[in-house]
């Protein structure tokens, strides 16, 4: 039974995480069962980097998808193979007349305001009684003093709750009044299963994920729908800032305080927890959001798009009733500041792993190798020398991996801890960290030179001369990428497997 | 037909030879020479690995082509007459070397398809 995945990233964790699937599901990590991923970001910061970046990564893999396969959710082979579309491709049962935008990313209304003003827009409550108690609620700086605009009660809603969970959940308490939420639960269908992404020590997350929880489960339709949530509590810190109404220092208090309200309740509406955690190593900069926010990538952020993989490719009847709920962690071989491929146990290493390498072979393919192939025939016969220019579908893949993909591997190879699996800088046959294709020569003379230009052009050429007979010339997109597929699958087979630790 | 074309640039030789065995044998020749050629290069090399498929490729082959194509023709021209090397003989000689040629290049047209590697050679 095939069925949708509605996975919700709330806040700037969220996004991050969402960000390392669409690698993953660009790289071809496969899937079962699933005819959609919907990845739906929820984040007030209309301005955060992090987002911004998501939202863009998204985009380019549903055009290359697009491109690649049509409309078909059949596909279960290759990179981009996942049909990770945006809400507006579903088609609710019920009558649905609202048009959407085609985003990946759910709005918001009248946040462009204060929070006194988001709850008070008329100043009705000046004088009330009510107003008396939302001094006491909320730290409510009179205006003029130096932190007035930092203040809970005058903190702009459009740039985040700036780690502030108690605005955050008076906010998303009117997420249900949206126009895209309501689509939202008119488009989960009864076997479709839901995930949703939070951190936990921050604001936005750790107040939209219970709140996202109640306003889904209220509605009886989706009581009986499996229900997968990642909890990311803290690993990394900020730089202190007095002016900043951000301080890592009351990271784990938060946490605590929301793991307790959690456990409390959240109890019997989850069916699966995966929980991620690591000693905060990094100190970023203190940016309160926006577009300075751009954290880079982290390993973290890569095991919490392993836990949605896990999440999704578990079998209907590997779920307990939300009375007991499952409870996951994520631990790697060996404790080490520079983690690679192999620190991982064999089942992440195979499903996660292998295809990253294939994608990550492909990379420089197509950014380093292909280009200085233009005299080859199967250049001239898939006419790249014009496409790579100018066609909408190489625009994307180019961008998708010099500007994404490549970013943010070496993002997470400069971060703490160090995630380096790869060296992207070297040559095909030291890709690899760990395991170089080892290059035999006799007499000075080369007899295997493990993944050479010849071999590369000989692969391209008898790949493609296979392919044209089964894809037409109306499809050559889809040819290209079923190409370059291949073609590093090639190069995985010279490296033979990946290596492992003793 | 083979004496034709060499007599159409070549002009007529008074030595029946000429029009009843050299041209004949020499223009038959030349156009299987040709084929082998093509064969060589779209097929077996155009096939098996990117080693001899580019442009200039395609150009050395049909200049050894011609080279053969003329020592054929000169060849046979003194062994079918019994003579001494002439002008005449080596015109003809620069004449079959130009129909190997243009031979190889209609062969090209139809034979690229067949190939994996030289697919867009020459043009």
């Amino acid at each position: 039974m095939t069925r949708n995945i509605f996975v919700f990233g709330v806040g700037g964790t969220g996004a991050r995480v969402l960000r390392s699937l669409t690698m993953l599901l660009a790289s071809g990590v496969k899937l079962n069962n699933t005819n959609k991923i919907i990845p739906i970001i929820i984040d007030v910061d209309a301005k955060n980097a992090d987002t911004t970046r998501t939202l863009k990564a998204l985009e380019s893999y549903k055009l290359i998808r697009s491109r690649g396969y049509g409309d078909r959710e059949d596909i279960r082979e290759g990179f981009f193979n996942t049909n990770l579309n945006t809400l507006n491709s579903i088609k609710p049962e019920t009558g649905v007349t609202d048009k959407l935008e085609d985003s990946f990313q759910l709005q918001f209304e009248n946040l462009e305001t204060s929070f006194i003003k988001y709850i008070d827009p008329d100043e009705e409550l000046v004088g009330d009684v009510t107003m008396d108690l939302l001094d006491a609620l909320y730290d409510n700086t009179p205006a003029g003093h130096p932190d007035y605009s930092h203040t809970e009660l005058n903190l702009r809603l459009d740039m985040g709750f700036k780690g502030n969970p108690n605005i955050g959940c008076v906010v998303f308490n009117n997420l249900a009044a949206t126009k895209e939420f309501k689509f939202v639960m008119k488009s989960i269908g009864e076997n479709d299963r839901i995930f949703i992404i939070s951190s936990i020590f921050g604001g936005t997350g750790s107040s939209g994920f219970p709140q996202l929880v109640r306003l889904l489960q209220e509605e009886e339709r989706l009581r009986n729908n499996v229900f997968g949530a990642l909890t990311v509590m803290p690993y990394y810190k900020v730089s202190d800032d007095k002016k900043s109404a951000i301080n890592s220092d009351r990271f784990d208090s938060k946490t605590e305080a929301a793991l307790t309200y959690y456990a409390k309740y959240l109890k019997g509406k989850i069916n699966c927890f995966y929980q991620l955690w690591d000693n905060p190593l990094k100190q970023y900069d203190n940016k309160e959001g926006g577009e300075e926010q751009k954290n880079n990538a982290h390993l973290l952020e890569l095991l919490g798009a392993t836990a949605i993989i896990d999440f999704v490719n578990r079998p209907d009847d590997s779920f307990r009733s939300r009375e007991k709920t499952a409870y996951f962690d994520f631990g790697i071989k060996q404790e080490d500041q520079v983690i690679d491929v192999r620190h991982f146990f064999d089942s992440t290493r195979s499903t996660i792993m292998e295809p990253l390498t294939l994608f990550t072979y492909a990379k420089k393919l197509f950014l380093e190798v292909i280009p200085r192939f233009s005299n080859e025939s199967f250049y001239k016969e898939l006419d790249l020398e014009g496409k790579l220019k100018n066609d909408i579908f190489f625009q994307h893949l180019t961008s998708f991996f010099r500007d994404h993909y490549r970013s943010w591997l070496k993002e997470m190879m400069d971060n703490e801890r160090k995630f380096q699996p790869f060296n992207v800088e070297l040559d095909l046959n030291s890709l690899v960290r760990g395991k170089p294709i080892e290059v035999v020569k006799r007499l000075g003379i080369t007899i295997n030179g493990g993944i050479t230009d010849s071999l590369l052009k000989t692969k391209f050429g008898h790949i493609e001369d296979e392919l044209k007979k089964t894809i037409p010339d109306t499809e050559k997109d889809k040819r290209f990428l079923k190409l370059l597929n291949r073609v590093a699958a090639e190069c995985f087979s010279k490296l033979e497997a990946l290596p492992s630790m003793n | 037909m083979f004496s034709f074309l060499y007599e159409l640039l070549g002009g007529e030789h008074n030595n029946p030879a000429y029009q009843t065995s050299i041209f004949p044998a020499v223009g038959l020749f030349t156009l299987i020479l040709s084929v082998v050629f093509a064969v060589i290069f779209y097929v077996l090399l155009g096939r098996w690995k990117p080693v001899w498929d580019k442009q200039k490729h395609w150009v050395i082959t049909a200049v050894i082509l011609a080279f053969i194509a003329s020592g054929l023709a000169y060849g046979q021209a003194i062994n079918g007459t019994q003579e001494e090397g002439d002008p005449y003989m080596l015109t003809f000689s620069m004449i079959n070397a130009l129909y190997a040629v243009i031979y190889f290049i209609i062969l090209s047209v139809f034979f690229k398809r067949a190939s994996i590697f030289a697919k867009r050679t020459p043009f």
